[in-house]
């Protein structure tokens, strides 16, 4: 006998926001992992850092999914693995051995410029002190050296790993007092599309280089982002990087996300404006991206669509953001409410109040596929795999589009996936993801 | 140096493996971890989880449930499961975090049996170990757990034990192996860790042939031996040699005979002097009888990380413990082909004998998991056709 999937509406989830829940899924259940969840995960996050190399320290089967990513992904060759075993867990002896494995390691391939030790769960809770191990390796080799944590047991805490990775890969900048009139991008993995009109609006502005990890070829030019004088933090998973660097490198920033109604669009613009004391006149790219939802609306027709949460996308604003454009949004899957989302959610409550939201890691989701969802598109792998008869638009972390291009990329992508639909298994597992 | 891995990815760890038994069985399974572990295991080892219903959750262990040792809200959330979906039985996972913290699984499965009125089977997986050692636990806790006494005559019927997609793929190799046992006469075939659910299961005790495709398997057949004195065979049935000596041999259990139905097999020419093959040691030492049997490969050597019986044991076989003993091995002896998952090649020198890629899950996971050779009877289809090529050096 099966159990029917755990939902809220819309509107019962805007009444347990407003007493405070922040997850749909609360600490009483066991946790379901479709094959749909997981994303970039911390070594391929750690690894952006560019010349670096990564050695993961840990029982074997933690590194298991980053490794495999790595292999399809193309990163491997600069990840290392030292293998935790019981003595070791006893007598703490894996962090001297650590320090082994790196002068090993240093031997057999071309000096790095940077390298990342991770630990996992198990040294959260036999408080190893990696940070320390991270200095004495740096001061034995002169290599700059920095520890992180995939520690998914801190998950709700104040430091969840998907926050402190991202904090961890910006601690490589050293603190430059002559700022330039450049910025730096924080929070997405991927730089802003060359496509996207934020450029060419900084640029108008006196704003350049915009940098962002990913762009960086070097580690010099990763250095180099220690020479902005601003941070724009596109997406939250970047909070605690941009407060590390307004504290340690005098970088201050501001949280203009990444969105994808228009009006979201704008305000992001607003806010840059007023936050870099510059101007940008925005309103040609509006009316463009106006007219071009306006054509795509035609082209898709009345279509419903689901939204994930596995996105390169806050769900509750892209589902705003596809309702404004005039499509339907029947569920949304999701498990996280962040503070900013209240706005959002509060508008679809509103005006769709009947909206499904299912929560992807609750044990009824293991039958879910019995429920057979329809609608015409899926956005994101999450949304595709409940939704198996829907076309699958991922909208992955793979690429970040940024301003209006956010919008016409968006709707590009799901005329695309609409017209020209792939497996969905084959795109998932393509992806690389990792819990 | 020891535990350093610079190549290869780590392999298929023992949750893993007690899950990929467990998976067709109709249980609630519980990864007691905070999802990674448990994302390892669903995204990287499972084949089979993509549009499944198996109910295989993380615990979603939390670092001050850890630090306080909260075991009730564990068994809140496992409570809460049991009651939402009803299953067969509850089966508790160790991960590395609660070994770090001594959690008591026996103790909690004690408490979740009187709980929940279902059978709970417990497990201390860690992490370090792999698959192997997980799956072979499972199948024995399955077996103890599940399987009824039997006083009566045996029955036409036959386990295959070890046939998890870890080691024989998605399914077809075991399927393969099912047509020809019913061609030796058997009724029934139920491979546990792929069709065979606890109904199945349960009947064990009457079969008169237990299979044992992978060392997970030998643990629980040596069990079945003891409990029920059923005869167990060790290997898979690849080429024409190995399939003739395999169906003489099952056919001769319920007193029947097989005639070959192909005609007499010529050997090629010896084309090779020396060959390694690296990988689970069942499936390893089935492909050295097929290398032997209808190559004429003499010196056949079996290489494995994971773990390997004596009595499958011969001269010249080699545990690998580290990376570079996998390198050396292979310096030393200067095999002229070598067999085994494809990511084994980075770890050997240029000047090596022909490489032949035979996928293996629990190492490269779905990196070939959709691209399985056949290798099952005497219809080969990648094994002969790469063997044709002969061996070269740089």
């Amino acid at each position: 006998m099966a159990c029917a999937p755990y939902s809220l509406s819309i509107t019962e989830l805007k009444t347990a926001v407003e007493s405070g829940t922040r997850k749909l899924l609360d600490g009483g259940s066991l946790r379901y992992c479709p094959p749909s969840a997981g994303g970039w995960g911390i070594i391929r996050v750690g690894l952006l850092v560019p010349e670096s190399i990564m050695l993961f320290v840990s029982p074997a089967g933690c590194g298991r999914h980053g490794a495999i990513a790595g292999l399809q992904l193309g990163f491997r060759q600069r990840l290392f693995f030292l293998y935790v075993d019981e003595v070791d867990l006893v007598t703490g002896r894996h962090l001297e051995r650590a320090k082994e494995a790196v002068e090993e390691i240093l031997a057999s391939i071309s000096r790095p410029r940077a390298i990342m030790i991770c630990a996992t769960c198990i040294d959260d809770l036999l408080v190893s002190d990696y940070e320390k191990l991270a200095e004495e390796v740096e001061n034995d080799y002169r290599i700059p050296v920095r520890a992180c944590h995939m520690n998914p047991i801190a998950m709700d805490g104040k430091k969840p790993p998907q926050l402190t990775i991202q904090k961890a890969i910006h601690e490589f900048i050293p603190a430059v007092k002559q700022k330039e009139q450049a910025i730096n991008m924080l929070g997405s993995f991927a730089a802003i599309n060359r496509g996207s009109e934020f450029y060419e609006l900084m640029a108008g502005a006196g704003v350049s280089p915009v940098r962002h990890i990913a762009a960086c070829s070097t580690f010099d030019d990763l250095c180099s982002m220690g020479r902005s004088f601003y941070n724009v933090l596109i997406k939250p998973g970047g909070k605690l990087a941009a407060e590390y660097m307004a504290k340690a490198l005098n970088i201050p920033y501001c949280y203009a996300p990444v969105s994808y109604g228009l009006e979201a669009i704008a305000a992001s613009y607003r806010k840059l404006e007023e936050q870099l004391g510059i101007s940008l006149d925005t309103a040609a790219y509006y009316e463009k991206t106006e007219k071009a939802i306006n054509y795509y609306r035609k082209i898709l027709g009345s279509i419903s669509i689901a939204v994930g949460e596995n996105i390169n996308a806050c769900p509750f604003e892209l589902a705003r953001a596809l309702l404004s454009y005039g499509f339907e949004v029947p569920y949304i899957f999701t498990d996280q409410v962040l503070d900013i989302d209240r706005e959002n959610i509060n508008w679809l409550a509103e005006r769709r109040p009947h909206i499904k939201v299912f929560t992807n890691a609750h044990p009824s989701m293991a039958n879910f596929l019995d429920e057979k969802l329809k609608v015409d598109l899926a956005i994101g792998f999450d949304a595709g795999y409940f939704c198996s008869g829907a076309k699958t638009a991922a909208l992955s972390m793979d690429c970040q589009a940024y301003g209006f291009e956010a919008a016409n990329s968006l709707l590009k992508e799901m005329t695309l996936a609409m017209n020209n639909p792939h497996s969905h298994r084959e795109q998932m597992y393509a992806a690389g993801l990792v819990l | 140096m020891k535990g350093l891995y610079k190549y290869l990815p780590p392999f298929a760890p023992d949750y893993s493996g007690v899950c990929s038994v467990l998976f067709n069985l109709n249980g609630i399974v519980i990864i007691h971890d905070a999802s990674g572990c448990t994302g390892n295991f669903t995204g990287y080892d499972e084949p089979r989880w993509y549009g499944s219903n198996a109910a295989i959750f993380s615990s979603g262990l939390r670092e001050i449930e850890a630090v306080l040792g909260d075991d009730e809200r564990l068994i809140n959330r496992i409570m809460e499961a049991v009651e939402r979906m009803p299953r067969n039985f509850v089966a508790l996972l160790g991960s590395p975090a609660p070994a770090v913290i001594g959690v008591d699984m026996q103790a909690l499965a004690r408490i979740l049996k009187a709980r929940s009125g279902l059978p709970v089977l417990s497990f201390d997986t860690t992490g370090i170990k792999y698959y192997d050692t997980g799956a072979s636990q499972a199948y024995l806790e399955i077996a103890r757990n599940f399987v009824k006494p039997w006083n009566g005559k045996k029955q036409a019927l036959v386990n295959i034990l070890g046939a998890i997609p870890l080691d024989m793929g998605k399914g077809k190799r075991v399927r393969d192996i099912g047509l020809l046992l019913r061609q030796c006469g058997f009724s029934k075939v139920y491979a546990w860790g792929q069709n065979a659910g606890l109904k199945e299961i349960s009947q064990a005790g009457a079969a008169s042939l237990n299979l044992v495709v992978a060392y997970s398997g030998l643990a629980v057949a040596r069990y079945l031996h003891e409990h029920f004195a059923t005869p167990y065979m060790v290997g898979i049935p690849i080429g024409q040699g190995s399939t003739n000596q395999f169906m003489r041999t099952a056919s001769s259990v319920l007193g029947l005979e097989t005639q070959p139905r192909t005609t007499p097999y010529l050997l090629p020419p010896n084309t090779y002097a020396q060959a390694l093959v690296i990988g689970e040691q069942v499936m390893a030492g089935s492909i050295r009888s097929f290398l032997r049997l209808d190559w004429g490969i003499r010196k056949v050597d079996v290489a494995s990380f994971f773990a390997m019986d004596k009595e499958l044991w011969e001269e010249g076989d080699k545990f690998l413990e580290e990376e570079d003993d996998l390198s050396s091995l292979c310096q030393r002896e200067n095999y002229d082909l070598i067999i085994g998952d494809p990511l084994y090649e980075n770890l050997l020198g240029a000047n090596q004998g022909r490489f032949i890629h035979f996928p293996h899950v629990a190492v490269s996971s779905r990196l070939y998991w959709d691209n399985e050779p056949a290798c099952v009877g005497k219809q080969l289809e990648g094994l002969s056709s790469e063997l044709k090529t002969p061996a070269r050096r740089t």
